[in-house]
């Protein structure tokens, strides 16, 4: 038996200077820029929406955008519909908002619905699944085709959503009279993402969270200790849901936009990619993960033409061979190493025992 | 009633195409638990392959079949070779890996070739005229050759000691090893034969719709709705799943719009499968 | 194993720095460069997808609007000046083209920007150009809109593809009409117009259907139409579905010349695709065709075709980017001053001779008065032109 190690885990330091980087990174750069790191704050509460999810209880959503998407419509139609009857519904002989879209006129009603109608989407999903005794990687291939029939649907009901064209035009945040400026906004973002990661972090840290990863890794004993692991399977859904709804709603005021491309397949695979690329379980890696792909995305685009996607690739492809556990993740379990290593002397850990992606740091020192 | 038979007729090819690019799906995921997210774009190799062997060197489309399954399951195994051999047993990365070669292999196409759509001539130009329903040869051609695959498929898999091996590993992949099973070239074997089976869907497919680098995208959603409805290892679920789906699809699609009868299908798939787990067409337990 | 680890290391901090860099370097162009760039030339943003499935039909467009710019440099550029132009590609992702649009206006601060082809990418761009009072040039034919303020549109709307289009049907091929299209805001707009068209020139309606955008299984809507007999069917499929409904169309047995379909978004390079058998004998109704006997259309052909040689084809789309930047140039050479109100209203009534002859932008409306023509498909599969317009046909919305 070893002694507890006691340090500051690299998670919690990296996320520490993400969040500084974070508060000043405004100061450092254009407008223009600042308003791409606000998207990419909302990509990375996203990115922690699945993290809970597929890190944390093992459960891997592929289609984990269609609860974004939800979220995003509802705020969209929201906005869209407030001033009567907005084009793309006109143009199919709709002349009156219907009822349900109605009630969204509401503000805080719509900001409501859209974490609700996600998180009861999710519900009724998980209870089909989780309920009955399919195999786990039945949930991946559900959860995948439900996000490209989604996006199909979502285009056909051009009537109601604007079809392939999306909503556009969606206005800014407004407090008060004015709306606010590109920075206020950014802030805004930041504080939101920073109270959805510290929601995060209590979740996954509470007994909530040990029981969800004891689902992932043995999910019959849990049952013999007389637990319904159905039960915790279906809350933390609900509740990833609900958060990739919130990023959703967070991304109308900025792109200023929707469209069945935020709500399908390709997104939802996008996210994954992030978690991959950082690493899943520890929350940072998710965070890092958003960061890093949303901006080389960006940057590669900008600098080499035709062959950036190429390269994109061949960095994701990379990452998944060399680094499966993500680049927070090796990180993380490097020091980790490093730490019983000294600890024990000659024998050494090398890579992990088993344990997934930057667990083994978190797992509090006892080999 | 008379759109009503002819829609059940076209009902019977467009299940035959969906069987034919399904299968390869359903092999490689049910036997090996990999999510080929590069499925389409072996379709689509498979049909630019179609395209040079038929247009370019105006050969018969029968070697282009060929061709296009040989050309895909050589690059099965090249990429079974390099890199989902490392990541068996991992469902997230072998997805992500083969996502990520989907992104590469379809911008390759399209740098190498262009963007637009590549012409492959209709191989059989007939078509049979009963009682005003008009029924293809080539719609004949896909449905013979749909049953072919399934009979050789099912062949491979109970008649040969390869589908016999390849049943050990899928049921117990150390025990097999342990009897002496190579369990490796087993695997190559597998996922080229997966990837072959994308290539002839592609040069199936290529006569009556686009040729294109982006085409894959249009066949991976419904070989998953096959998938889901047909049961995992199945094959003759697969065969099935793909009459059921699209011969419900296609009928109701006669009445309403297609993607509405393609969402209450699947709502009705999600339903089935809680009181169902294994797949509507599985007898066999494990 | 250590190795692998040091590597992160090195892959985070390596990554970590260039992103940094990246960031610092974008950031500091312009201040660099915008100095000196206000004497040196005129920059002007190109924004057209060469990844992902709009490259089909962006990438002609995007090697079209190259070509012009190049042109009009070689023979001296706008006022002196050199036209700078910044290509970005927004990856056939709405949400991405409203990065790139902020992009080239904040960033690279161009004057204006030729783009977007999608209905879905205009849109979502244009909530952007608005706000910042900036200038988007869009080239493709589309359903029309109310025009915003701060968007040209070079290319027709359906009422110009069917004004002269849909009596010319009435007229020499029949009067009963069977309705298609892709069942969104271009399909239907369009047919929607057609069919008041059509009664207005005494035709008669006997079907209408839609199918979902990007759908490539015709069987149900061929034996429809086969029920409705139909003498003419009018075509809005467009997209990812134009290639499978010709082939099928044939593959059932329906002829040409039994029952021609007569399309608004049928062009040489889907016909490319569908195979000169197949296509041959159907008609297209657009306003430039590649086989347009003019000397600017020869001109610009040849020069498409020996400057590009990546298997791409002149379209009605890469003639409207390329007279799309001509008629920006033009504009630029008007305008005193190059914000964004200004530039619009430099562009009101100009004309310019383009390969389609000439055009004229609506003084009004921000469209543009354009050519139309029909052609039928031979069976060698180039288009033959069997109708023209004697003058411009007006952009109505």
């Amino acid at each position: 038996m070893l002694k507890e190690v006691k340090t500051v885990g690299w998670d919690k330091t990296i996320d520490i200077l993400l969040l500084l980087f974070l508060v000043s990174f405004p100061l450092m750069t254009s407008l223009f820029r600042v308003e791409m790191m606000s998207k990419c704050i909302i990509y990375i509460v996203f990115a922690l929406s699945l993290d809970i999810l597929w890190g944390k209880a093992g459960l891997m959503n592929l289609g984990q955008a269609m609860f974004f998407g939800l979220g995003g419509y509802v705020l969209a139609l929201s906005y869209a519909t407030r001033d009567g009857v907005p084009a793309f519904m006109s143009g199919f002989g709709v002349t009156e908002v219907p009822w349900f879209m109605q009630i969204l006129h509401n503000t805080p009603v719509a900001v409501l619905l859209g974490m609700l109608i996600p998180g009861l989407v999710a519900g009724l999903l998980g209870y089909f699944i989780f309920t009955s005794k399919v195999k786990g990687v039945f949930f991946n291939i559900i959860t995948l085709s439900l996000a490209s029939l989604i996006e199909l649907f979502f285009t056909n009901q051009q009537k109601y959503t604007g079809g392939a064209n999306g909503i556009s035009g969606l206005p800014p945040l407004t407090i008060g009279e004015e709306p606010l400026s590109v920075l206020e906004h950014y802030y805004v973002m930041l504080a939101v993402g920073l109270l959805v990661y510290l929601f995060c972090r209590w979740l996954t840290n509470s007994r909530f969270g040990m029981i969800l990863r004891s689902v992932r890794e043995n999910e019959s004993r849990l049952q013999f200790l007389g637990f319904n692991p159905a039960a915790f399977k279906l809350s933390i859904f609900v509740i990833s849901g609900m958060i990739a709804g919130l990023a959703g709603m967070m991304y109308i005021p900025i792109g200023s936009f929707v469209s069945p491309t935020n709500i399908g397949v390709g997104f939802s695979t996008a996210v994954l990619v992030w978690l991959a690329v950082g690493g899943r379980g520890n929350l940072t890696g998710a965070m890092i993960g958003a960061f890093l792909v949303t901006w080389l995305e960006s940057l590669l685009s900008e600098h080499f033409e035709n062959v950036w996607l190429l390269i994109l690739g061949a960095a994701m492809l990379a990452v998944v061979m060399f680094f499966p556990k993500g680049l927070v993740g090796t990180l993380l379990d490097w020091q980790y190493c490093r730490r019983v290593d000294r600890q024990l002397g000659d024998v050494s850990c090398d890579d992990g025992l088993g344990l997934m992606d930057g667990e083994l740091a978190t797992a509090k020192g006892k080999v | 009633m008379e759109l009503l038979i002819s829609q059940s007729i076209n009902g019977l090819s467009v299940s035959a195409m969906l069987f034919i690019t399904a299968l390869g799906l359903v092999i490689i995921f049910g036997l090996m638990d990999v999510v080929n997210m590069a499925h389409g774009e072996f379709i689509m190799i498979g049909a630019y392959v179609t395209y040079f062997v038929t247009t370019v060197f105006h050969a018969p489309f029968v070697v282009s079949m060929l061709m296009a399954f040989l050309a895909t399951a050589l690059l099965g195994a090249l990429i079974e070779l390099t890199l989902i051999r490392r990541l068996y047993g991992k469902v997230a990365e072998t997805l992500l890996a083969t996502f990520a070669l989907s992104i590469i292999l379809q911008q390759l196409v399209r740098m190498a070739f262009g963007p637009e759509d590549k012409f492959v001539g209709m191989p059989l130009e007939g078509r049979f005229n009963v009682g005003g329903i008009v029924i293809p040869h080539y719609n004949l051609f896909l449905i013979f050759v749909a049953v072919a695959i399934l009979a050789v498929t099912l062949a491979l898999f109970y008649k040969t000691p390869y589908g016999m091996q390849l049943r050990a590993v899928t049921k117990n992949r150390s025990m097999a090893q342990c009897l002496g099973v190579n369990t490796a070239r087993i695997d190559t074997l597998t996922f080229a034969c997966g990837s072959g089976l994308a290539g002839l869907a592609g040069a199936l497919i290529a006569p009556v719709k686009s040729v294109m680098p982006s085409m894959g995208s249009y066949y991976i959603v419904d070989g998953f709705l096959t998938v889901v409805l047909g049961g995992f290892a199945s094959i003759a679920g697969t065969a099935a799943s793909s009459v059921v789906i699209s011969e419900s699809v296609t009928v109701m699609a006669g009445y309403m719009s297609e993607i509405t009868a393609k969402v209450l299908v699947f709502l009705v798939i999600i339903v089935l499968i809680r009181f169902k787990p294994e797949g509507l067409f599985t007898t066999e337990k494990r | 194993m250590r190795n692998t680890k040091w590597f992160t290391g090195l892959l985070v901090l390596v990554m970590a720095v260039s992103l940094l860099a990246g960031c610092g370097k974008a950031e500091k162009a312009p201040d660099a460069a915008s100095a000196p760039a206000a004497a040196e030339g005129i920059k002007i943003g190109v924004l057209y997808s060469t990844t992902g499935p709009f490259s089909i039909s962006e990438k002609p467009m995007l090697n079209a609007a190259k070509l012009a710019i190049d042109e009009i440099n070689a023979a001296g550029g706008v006022k002196g000046k050199k036209l700078i132009p910044v290509f970005e590609d927004y990856a056939s992702d709405p949400a991405k083209a409203t990065e790139k649009i902020k992009k080239l206006i904040l960033q690279d601060k161009v004057v204006a920007t030729v783009g977007t082809n999608s209905s879905a990418s205009r849109l979502a761009v244009i909530p952007d150009v608005e706000r910042n009072k900036s200038v988007l040039v869009y080239n493709t034919y589309y359903e029309g809109e109310k025009p915003s303020p701060n968007v040209i549109y070079t290319n027709s709307v359906p009422s110009q593809q069917s004004a002269d289009f849909i009596p010319w049907i009435v007229k020499n091929l029949g009067k009963k009409v069977f309705f298609v299209g892709s069942d969104y805001v271009f399909g239907v707009t369009s047919v929607k117009k057609a069919k008041a068209m059509l009664e207005k020139a005494g035709g008669q309606i006997v079907g209408e259907e839609f199918v979902p955008l990007g759908h490539t299984e015709f069987s149900s809507l061929i034996n429809k139409i086969k029920q409705a007999k139909p003498d003419v069917i009018f075509s809005a499929v467009a997209g990812d579905s134009v290639v499978p409904f010709y082939k099928q169309y044939q593959q059932y047995g329906l002829s040409a010349k039994d029952m021609p379909i007569c399309s608004i978004a049928t062009h040489e390079a889907t016909v490319k695709g569908i195979g000169a058998a197949a296509a041959a004998g159907h008609y297209s109704s657009f306003s430039y065709f590649q086989v347009v006997d003019t000397p600017e259309s020869k001109k610009f052909v040849a020069a498409y075709n020996s400057k590009f040689a990546d298997n791409t084809t002149v379209t009605n789309l890469a003639e409207g980017a390329y007279h799309g930047v001509y008629l920006l140039a033009k504009a630029l050479e008007k305008a005193e001053k190059y914000d964004g109100p200004t530039l619009i209203s430099a562009f009101k009534g100009l004309e310019v001779d383009s390969p389609q002859g000439k055009i004229k932008v609506d003084p009004t409306n921000n469209h543009t008065w354009l050519q139309s023509r029909i052609g039928k498909i031979k069976p060698d599969g180039m288009f033959e032109i069997v109708y023209s317009s004697n003058a411009l046909v007006k952009p109505e919305l």
